[in-house]
């Protein structure tokens, strides 16, 4: 009985896979690209010994805040002219991957920022006294010293991707989440419902468990 | 090579002005270890920044082989500073990097080429006694180990200066004796003057060849190491060369013996301490000797004994020997008993 009901959505099982990995892959890439390098800005204009600058460091913590606490939903629907411009499309899973990047850019910037600050202020100026340029630290010393809090940081931006994922429907999205809401919730469907949670959580344990062993192996601390 | 012209370095926080330099005017000759004694809180750290401008002096000028390095650009301040290596006193050794490549960092950063890097950092690696762990990340290095990496690493570009940073002070004594060894060796068989800051007295006893004492950001004394332990000036100097010079007698040996006898303290520095003095003391008056305490250090080679005898023998006799060791050694003293 349960089985028939499985096997009957497999279909949509499938097609919410692959719409879920699609605006993963690519909001979590976008995340990555842009949010590094945000968070380094923001560590960097905080320290003294590196680019210390009250002004740029002040912005773009302000922009990050206020996307930050945009709840998600609104922050969907106020992008629309940004993802019509973007991704050529309003609907569907690509231009859901606009609003979740945008939302994950800040989230993943902090986090890299906190990982930055973690790293041993005495390899920095040690870095300083031997002649080091800002690029040398970045690339040499802040993005080695910090690479599994920066593995570790993405783990958990990807997981709370997957969790805003389920809300792309509203943008018709798709994607796993989405399908749990809409049949497993809105219909009462508890089989549906439960086998796409119990997706849900392997999916969440599997990237955790991905991202704990690559930060571990990278750790040489 | 380095000298300090009336070198300030002002903080300045919400209700109160910090002067942890407080004009400091210091020439550190070519060739020398240079050591800069100082409790926490002194300004020596300060001091020391000030000379590869980690720390941007207040006022004052920093001149490196004539060079006023306060006026650099940032692009030659950085190559400057990779002429002048550092070491730290938690190391600061990048977590991620094997031995190998922290040694290679620096000349990464001065832009050597790959094969360059490999060639000196075996030779360096040599030179520290860790070829075998080339490929080791730090966290296996004992406190020791991780010192000499960061020893090789500053090495690394040649420097002509190398600076430390209480580079013992996290060490085990029999590590800081071997680090000092090498830091020793490298000033004499490369030449690299070495300015150090320290609170230990150990450290200079073993291998400056002179000191300043900082106190609340000025400097109270300066000179030779031998001169600073054998005749120190202000209260403070005294301070630190007792804490490794002085002596302390157990309660039962402070106690009144009687009339016939009585405790000194003789001190002999210098080549005096190579004369049988006590020997001529007993043979020319009729006193008795016991040794209850006897040390004799070696600063840079010049012994400095301190010696605590009992003497026995005629109220007389006993003046006229403490007269006679008094004339003959650096110094010689009654210690009084206690009732």
């Amino acid at each position: 009985m349960f089985l028939e009901q499985i096997v009957a959505i497999i279909p949509d099982l499938n097609k919410a896979f692959s719409e879920t990995f699609l605006m993963m892959s690519i909001s979590v890439v976008l995340s990555a690209v842009f949010g590094i390098p945000l968070g380094i800005l923001l560590f960097v204009t905080d320290n003294e010994l590196l680019a210390e600058n009250r002004w740029i460091n002040r912005i773009a913590g302000f922009v990050v805040n206020v996307i930050r606490s945009t709840p998600f939903v609104i922050l969907l629907v106020a992008l629309i002219p940004l993802t019509s411009i973007v991704a050529g499309t309003i609907v569907g899973p690509k231009a859901a991957t606009v609003p979740l990047a945008v939302a994950a850019i800040p989230f993943y910037a902090r986090l890299v920022e906190s990982s930055l600050k973690e790293i041993n202020k005495g390899v920095i100026e040690a870095a300083i006294a031997m002649g080091s340029t800002l690029w040398h630290i970045i690339f040499k010393i802040l993005l080695v010293e910090a690479r599994s809090g920066l593995i570790l940081g993405l783990t958990v931006t990807t997981i709370s991707l997957l969790g805003f994922s389920a809300m792309a429907g509203i943008v018709g999205g798709g994607g796993i989440g989405d399908l749990a809401i809409r049949f497993g919730y809105y219909r009462f469907d508890n089989v549906i419902m439960f086998t796409t949670v119990v997706i849900l959580i392997v999916i969440v344990q599997v990237i955790q468990a991905i991202g704990d062993k690559l930060a571990k192996r990278l750790d040489k601390r | 090579m380095v000298e300090l012209i009336e070198l300030s370095k002002t903080y300045q926080s919400k209700n109160k002005t910090v002067h942890a330099v407080d004009n400091i005017s210091l020439k550190i000759e070519n060739g020398e270890i240079f050591g800069i004694v100082g409790y926490s809180g002194a300004g020596k750290s300060s001091l020391l920044r000030c000379i590869n401008m980690l720390e941007k002096p207040t006022s004052g000028q920093v001149l490196i082989d004539g060079t006023d390095i306060t006026k650099l650009s940032l692009p030659d301040l950085r190559r400057l500073r990779q002429s002048i290596g550092m070491i730290f006193q938690h190391f600061n050794l990048i977590a991620n990097r094997t031995v190998a490549g922290n040694i290679a960092y620096p000349m990464e950063v001065a832009g050597k080429s790959k094969a360059e890097i490999a060639n000196r950092t075996a030779e360096l690696l040599e030179l520290v006694e860790l070829s075998d762990k080339a490929n080791v990340y730090p966290a296996q290095l004992s406190g020791g180990q991780k010192q000499r990496v960061g020893i090789a690493r500053a090495l690394a570009n040649d420097p002509k200066l190398l600076l430390c940073d209480e580079a013992t002070s996290a060490l085990d004594p029999k590590t800081t004796r071997s680090i000092l060894n090498l830091l020793k060796r490298i000033n004499q068989q490369l030449g690299i003057s070495i300015v150090l800051i320290t609170h230990e007295m150990e450290v200079v006893k073993e291998i400056c060849h002179r000191v300043a004492i900082m106190s609340e950001g000025k400097i109270v004394e300066t000179g030779t190491a031998f001169q600073i332990f054998a005749n120190p000036q202000e209260e403070i100097t005294k301070g630190f060369v007792n804490s490794v010079l002085d002596i302390q007698l157990p309660a039962h040996l402070l106690t009144d013996k009687g009339d016939n006898k009585q405790l000194i303290k003789v001190v002999f520095k210098g080549k005096e301490a190579e004369e049988p003095i006590i020997d001529s003391m007993l043979r020319n008056f009729s006193v008795k000797a016991n040794f209850l305490h006897a040390r004799i250090d070696y600063i840079q080679d010049t012994p400095m004994g301190v010696f605590v005898l009992e003497l026995a023998g005629d109220l007389a006799e006993r003046e006229r020997a403490i007269a006679f060791l008094d004339r003959e050694t650096a110094g010689t003293e009654v210690i009084p008993y206690v009732s």
